[in-house]
């Protein structure tokens, strides 16, 4: 897939700003608006947010990222790209997003790295911050080169109140990709992590989360959907019942088109008694059932197969924002070489 | 036009249908009872090929002989078949189906309007963009399912199991004024309990099956009234 490819399919939304970042080299917009602000990393203000909100340590040599800051009563969409065009390059991220109190954001990301390079290393390390009754809505779209080795490391801190909903997707092939986010979640605050990936031959997959219910009445929930065509998937996604009157729930859905490798394993930790912790997982192949009802209808075999994938895959967008869904929709009805 | 010969079926080495013996007519209708377990379904199913069955017997269409057939092959050449319980399908919209089997290349839009009267005829505009079959009444999915039904090209026989069941009476008026202008000039095999839906179609004999055999076979309103009164206890094979 090509650049431009990319950026008019994949990632653009018509979201305002949009903020690239090639390779290691800085942001390419910063804005110091009375809603919001965006810096580099490296930037003077970028480094005193990143002291000041004490985020996790970044050893990188070389690196480069962003610092979101959505300013209170604010309500933002902002889109950005990480991508690398160089063989072999390694990108190091260090991110930072901050949501104060009472406001909202939306962030659609799509990271990738030209058709042509090979070889190529992402690690980030990413920090986000929710502020008292304030939203996050974070949307991410990878497509990595079926060489690529993906390492983020993601830290969500949800104060009382807040909202942090993740909608993440890996639809092209890739190498690795180990993500693990955890979220930490204080009262009344609520968290929702879905997962859409396709997991490809060669590919290895190492995807899951963990949600510490920390705070009284808060909730969450981890909800992965995997179609898989070979590769290994791994999914460790846990969920961590600590305060009183928390609700958590944890789903895998995967469904195996052609063989690969797909290991489920929930974890629920209740720490408390006033805790409700569920989790349901199903691996299945295709559904001979639904295969042989589309053939009464006049479609082969290989079409049934690709209507069901398809609406595999819409079920899991169901309630994911409508630029994702759409976006999702439009990538998979152009599959040229079927599933 | 269907010859069915000796046809046997097993499932997992029990033995569902027992050397079965029928012919079907161009443009004959029959009218399948049977108690519940008897084998109706299964026949339906296996003549189509639907379900993990081993049969073995001759089964030929217009003299081609479809056994081993897949099933949209004996789509293709004619045979067209209702579920009495259709799956539902998550994620799948019914329109997704509509425009795979119409072949049609436009908007979702455009094919709603085309659309737009065989949907009316079933009362049925609103399941258009609905995932098929999931959280429908019983109603509703007869009358989806008996629609994509209609869709198919150059059908010959209708095998229709159930299609009047979950219904409600006005609805079975409806489905039988559809299901009787979809027949005409086909053949149809109809499985049916109640038998309401049989006012409205003009089928030309009935079979009983029970047990996996067919029993008996004869004039419809006369096993009809016989299962009325009596059920299933007064048939047997000698009557044949």
């Amino acid at each position: 897939m090509d650049l431009e490819y990319f950026l008019e399919n994949y990632s653009m939304t018509g979201f305002h700003p949009y903020v690239v970042v090639n390779d290691n080299t800085g942001v390419n917009v910063e804005v110091n608006e009375a809603d919001y602000e965006i810096w580099d990393v490296k930037s003077k203000k970028g480094r005193e947010y990143i002291k000041k909100y004490n985020t996790q340590k970044n050893t990188f040599k070389e690196y480069t990222g962003y610092v979101i800051v959505v300013k209170k009563g604010a309500s933002v969409p902002i889109q950005t790209c990480f991508l690398t065009s160089q063989k072999g390059f390694v990108q190091n991220v260090q991110n930072l997003i901050v949501l104060e109190d009472d406001c909202e954001a939306e962030i659609f990301t799509g990271c990738l790295s030209n058709s042509h390079v090979n070889d190529n290393e992402h690690n980030a390390v990413v920090d986000m911050f929710v502020g008292k009754n304030s939203k996050l809505t974070f949307n991410m779209v990878h497509s990595w080169g079926k060489t690529s080795l993906v390492f983020p490391k993601t830290k969500v801190y949800v104060d009382e109140g807040g909202v942090f909903l993740s909608n993440y997707i890996v639809w092209d092939k890739v190498k690795t990709i180990v993500m693990n986010p955890k979220i930490y979640l204080k009262d009344n605050a609520k968290a929702v992590s879905k997962a859409l990936i396709y997991s490809h031959e060669g590919s290895d997959f190492d995807i899951g989360g963990t949600i510490e219910l920390k705070g009284k009445g808060s909730s969450g929930e981890i909800i992965s959907s995997i179609v898989s065509k070979g590769g290994k998937y791994i999914n460790h996604s846990e969920i961590v019942g600590e305060g009183v009157n928390t609700k958590g729930h944890v789903e895998c859905n995967a469904l195996l088109v052609d063989g690969g490798y797909v290991e489920a394993i929930p974890v629920l930790r209740a720490l408390n008694s006033e805790t409700e912790l569920t989790h349901e997982a199903s691996v299945g192949k295709i559904s001979k059932d639904e295969v042989e009802y589309f053939q009464t209808k006049g479609l082969n075999k290989d079409i049934a197969k690709e209507l069901i994938v398809k609406g595999f895959v819409n079920s899991s967008l169901k309630n994911m924002p409508d630029e994702v869904s759409k976006k999702m929709k439009d990538i998979i009805d152009g599959v040229k070489n079927g599933f | 036009m269907l010859e069915i010969q000796k046809f046997t079926v097993k499932k997992q080495e029990k033995e569902l249908l027992k050397n079965i013996n029928l012919s079907v007519s161009k443009n004959e209708g029959i009218v399948v009872f049977g108690p519940n377990g008897g084998g109706k379904s299964t026949f339906f199913k296996s003549i189509m090929g639907v379900g993990d069955f081993q049969v073995s017997g001759k089964v030929t269409f217009n003299k081609k002989n479809i056994l081993n057939l897949d099933i949209e092959k004996k789509v293709q050449l004619g045979i067209n078949y209702m579920y009495q319980t259709a799956p539902l399908v998550k994620g799948v919209e019914l329109s997704n189906l509509l425009a795979l089997m119409k072949e049609f290349k436009g908007s979702l839009e455009e094919l709603y309007e085309e659309m737009r009267e065989p949907l009316k005829s079933l009362d049925m505009e609103y399941l258009f963009d609905r995932e098929i079959n999931v959280g429908l009444s019983g109603g509703e999915v007869k009358r989806s399912e008996l629609l994509t039904l209609s869709l198919l090209k150059d059908s010959k026989m209708y095998l229709l199991d159930e299609p009047d069941s979950g219904v409600d009476i006005e609805n079975v008026k409806r489905l039988g004024n559809f299901i009787n202008t979809m027949v005409k000039g086909k053949s149809y095999m109809i499985v049916t309990h109640s038998g309401e839906i049989l006012k409205y179609l003009n089928p030309d004999r009935g079979i009983v099956m029970i047990n996996g055999e067919l029993v008996f076979e004869g004039d419809v309103n006369e096993i009809l009234n016989e299962v009325r009164r009596n059920g299933y206890s007064n048939f047997s094979k000698k009557e044949l």
